[in-house]
């Protein structure tokens, strides 16, 4: 994004965000003392020009601790770091461009800088984190699959963070439905993490969709970038769906930092003999909102539901196909019981319930087990 | 004075003609064996000096040497006592070399003179016979083995003694019949366990017999006590019976191995080999000092299961690549090398995750994601390649293994598979190839005869189901033998669709 335009912008032509880069770089410079120097000298510029003595003050350094961040300064070319991370396709905001987005200031440690590959991160009239247990069930799955397809053709951004289970399938079903969805990562774009999501990440940038992160391109994936990022993931949020948690998820510390900045907890009930449902349950039982179908996530955005239209259709199907889908009910039903209740010979069974899989109007569960799709039904 | 007795041994599941000179010189007593013998024939010296003078008469003194030709092959095994033993006889003009004549002599002899049994006896029957002997002595316990092979006489040696008395006329040898074991032969194969003793395992029924049909490896993916071991035992009996060549070469494997004591006749049930993961190298492929047969040649017509397939060192599993490309091995050695023909049905099992219970309804699994990942990682792409069919084999519930007994009997499905496997003995006629698992990309194009319904199936299952590329040479094959089974010479949809559902590793890799 070459041609964003920024507020910050000095007369020598340098952005705002060259500066915060570079910054963002110096030791010991985290984003709470970023964000002192901002409310302080106001902007980057400023921060690039201030000497010794003003830094200490502000920082409350030693002088040797100022003396290395001098270091590493004489060293630095703002103008040609920002290039070099636009030069890979990606559009970085600082937090003192207008662009950024609002809603992460509100955090008290916001990303200094933004780096974003795909669309630019605007506003939206709706942002829902789905975020959950990495090891999802089937269930996790189905529920996941469901409640963003009900949202399909509303102004809604899916936002989660890219990791397997709960995550993947959000951004999966957001991107099946015609949904923008953002993906917050734990690293930088040169190591999406974890590896066999790199195809999904390739489809979420080029669908309309963003990834971001607060990390430069090269950044390896680190166990303590995770919870970092769920900050983020929180603050972007209006409200923050869980849909299976075991006790110490990381979705929880999502959760955590969604109640500090007052945003609305969901949660998706779940079996209480399943561990993946523990989590969840207890959100519900300290207060969140239970959620158990799209319209209670419309209702809880005001949002009228149009649901009228899909509930008569009954499928056109014929023969083999037919018997088979009258047999399969809504619960999960195993094989075994399909062949004895339809009468047909496992290898008619097999192939219909394929058929009827690919068109969309059952799905497989569990091993061998099927039921009917929500959506067609 | 010189003597010359045939003898036989084995080189892989073949056998070749020994002959053994027997050199005996007035001079100091001394005994040599040399034709490169290993350290058993080396050692054939301690026991014919013994059995000789137990049993048949006096060992002769001077200066003896034997030859085993040719001198470049190596001799193993006990075999070549008998034979040098009677060698020695003659030398000394204690026998006449008349009454050897068209004859060829194997066995161990024991230091009472008694004759001991000694592997390989088929093929070097076989061998006799093709050379134009008329007449082979073998050991009792081998004589069932001799037996097998028409228009050879076969005499079986109790004794060295009453071998002596034979040659010189004086008595006769207990008729070869006597020594049969007590088993007989079996001209129809039979199976302990029948298809329709296994309850539910609807789909894993089904996936056997697709795979018999278009002999298809299959991977069996499921929790421990799902009865993925109990499915594959029964897989043998629902494959076509064997054919008169392919029991010949079933037993010869067998004879070689030495795994033929107390059966009568050929080999008529399918080979079932389970090896345990802990098996090495050479227990598998086959090799050895003593070049043996692995597990791969022994289930040669039959059925390679390999339980806990992730648990098998790689090192291990890549070498089956070839006997599942090639059906041979070959072990190569400085001295020679050998072929092993191993053309099996791989049918494997693996649990879904370590711990085993992964999206089971009712136990809960401990694995992390990344042993799951790691754990499915185990194996190769390559090895993945060469199994058509994977299938989930979930835990039953108590109420589905105690219905009634149900489903069909083997022998109706057997009956369905050889029709199948007939079609394409048809279709491949003129051609090296002989099952639906064995066609290469252009055979596969040539026989496919698609469908266009089929097709549009397939390219709607490619990007819903996310399958890979290199699955879908491996649907399309299975659903060609669906198609055969159905007796259908065009592959329509529902063939394809069914074919879709035996991918679950596929579709369990998908993260």
């Amino acid at each position: 994004m070459p041609n964003r335009t920024s507020v910050g912008g000095t007369a020598n032509g340098v952005r705002e965000a060259a500066y915060w880069l570079a910054i963002s770089q110096w030791p010991r410079i985290g984003p709470r003392r970023a964000l002192r120097l901002k409310e302080v000298l106001g902007t980057g510029a400023a921060v690039w020009q201030a000497d010794k003595d003003t830094l200490q003050s502000v920082l409350e350094f030693t002088p040797e601790a100022v003396d290395k961040i001098l270091e590493v300064k004489r060293r630095q070319d703002p103008p040609s770091m920002l290039q070099r991370i636009e030069q890979t396709g990606a559009w970085v905001l600082s937090f003192t461009d207008a662009d950024y987005p609002a809603s992460l200031l509100q955090l008290f440690d916001p990303p200094t800088v933004l780096l974003g590959w795909g669309q630019p991160v605007v506003s939206h009239s709706r942002h829902l984190a789905v975020v959950g247990s990495r090891r999802m069930t089937s269930y996790g799955r189905r529920v996941t699959n469901e409640l963003i397809a009900g949202l399909a053709g509303r102004d809604v951004v899916v936002i989660s963070g890219l990791a397997l289970g709960i995550d993947g399938e959000a951004h999966r079903a957001a991107l099946a439905n015609g949904l923008v969805t953002w993906a917050v990562l734990g690293s930088g774009f040169a190591h999406l993490y974890p590896p066999q999501h790199q195809q999904l990440a390739l489809e979420i940038a080029e669908n309309g969709g963003t990834l971001l992160s607060e990390y430069w391109p090269d950044t390896k994936p680190e166990a303590h970038h995770f919870p970092a990022r769920n900050r983020i993931i929180a603050a972007l949020a209006d409200a923050i769906l869980v849909v299976e948690a075991d006790h110490k998820s990381g979705s929880l510390i999502t959760v955590d930092h969604g109640l500090d900045l007052g945003r609305d907890i969901w949660a998706v009930p779940g079996n209480v003999t399943s561990r993946f449902s523990r989590g969840t349950n207890n959100l519900l039982r300290q207060g969140a909102t239970l959620i158990a179908s799209s319209e209670d996530i419309l209702a809880e955005w005001n949002w009228s539901s149009s649901g009228a239209q899909d509930e008569v259709e009954m499928p056109s199907l014929q023969g083999a196909n037919q018997l088979v889908y009258q047999v399969v009910g809504h619960q999960d039903t195993s094989l075994e019981e399909i062949v004895e209740a339809s009468g047909l010979t496992t290898a008619e069974v097999l192939a219909a319930l394929m058929e009827l899989e690919l068109g969309g109007w059952v799905e497989a569960s569990a091993a061998q087990s099927y039921r009917r799709t929500s959506v067609k039904a | 004075m010189l003597a010359k007795v045939f003898s036989a041994s084995v080189l892989g599941v073949d056998g070749f003609l020994v002959e053994v000179e027997v050199d005996l010189a007035p001079s100091l007593p001394s005994f040599e064996v040399v034709g490169l013998p290993d350290a058993a024939v080396r050692e054939a010296k301690e026991r014919v000096r013994a059995a000789i003078k137990n049993s048949a008469g006096h060992f002769p003194r001077g200066r003896i040497t034997v030859n085993l030709a040719p001198a470049d092959l190596r001799k193993e095994g006990s075999g070549f006592d008998l034979p040098i033993a009677l060698g020695l006889l003659v030398a000394d003009e204690q026998l006449s070399a008349d009454a050897l004549a068209g004859s060829v002599f194997v066995g161990e002899l024991s230091l009472d003179g008694s004759v001991r049994p000694t592997p390989g006896v088929l093929p070097m029957a076989l061998t006799a016979k093709q050379q134009g002997f008329k007449r082979i002595y073998v050991p009792p316990s081998n004589v069932h083995e001799a037996l097998l092979v028409p228009g050879l006489e076969v005499m079986a040696v109790p004794s060295l003694a009453q071998l002596c008395q034979a040659l010189r006329g004086e008595g006769d040898l207990p008729s070869p019949e006597t020594f049969l074991p007590l088993v007989k032969e079996q001209r129809e194969a039979s199976y302990e366990l029948d298809f329709c003793d296994i309850r539910g395992q609807k789909l894993a029924k089904r996936a056997l017999e697709v795979a018999a049909a278009g002999n298809h490896n299959v991977l069996m993916i499921g929790p421990p006590g799902s009865g993925k071991t109990l499915l594959a035992r029964q897989l043998p009996s629902i494959l076509p019976s064997m054919t008169q060549a392919e029991a010949l070469e079933v037993t010869k494997i067998y004879s070689v191995s030495g795994l033929l004591q107390g059966r009568e006749g050929l080999v008529r049930q399918r080979p079932f080999c389970a090896p345990h993961h802990s098996i090495s190298y050479a227990g598998l492929i086959g090799g050895g000092r003593v070049p043996k047969p692995g597990q791969v040649s022994l289930a040669h017509h039959g059925v390679l299961f390999l339980d806990e397939l992730p648990e098998f060192p790689r090192r291990v599993l890549e070498q089956l690549r070839q006997p599942l490309e090639d059906g041979v091995v070959h072990i190569a050695r400085a001295q020679a090398s050998i072929t092993y023909p191993s053309r099996f049905m791989l049918v494997a099992a693996m649990n879904p995750c370590p711990c085993g219970f992964y999206n089971d309804p009712n136990r809960e699994c401990t694995c992390s994601e990344m042993e799951i990942r790691r754990y499915l990682a185990r194996l190769s792409g390559p090895l993945l390649d060469r199994i058509d069919l994977q299938i989930n084999v979930p835990r039953l519930e108590y109420e589905e293994m105690v219905g009634q007994r149900d489903g069909e009997t083997s022998a109706v499905i057997r009956q369905r598979v050889e029709a199948a496997r007939q079609r394409q003995l048809h279709r491949f006629r003129g051609s090296s190839i002989t099952s639906n698992a064995a066609m290469n990309t252009r055979a596969l194009q040539q026989h496919l005869n698609l469908h266009p319904e089929g097709e549009k199936m397939m390219q709607a299952a490619f990007s819903r189901l996310r399958l890979s590329a290199r699955a879908y040479e491996r649907v399309l094959k299975v659903a060609r033998t669906i198609a055969d089974l159905a007796e259908s010479d065009q592959i329509k949809a529902p063939h394809v669709a069914e074919a879709l559902s035996y991918r679950a590793y596929d579709r369990e890799g998908v993260g």
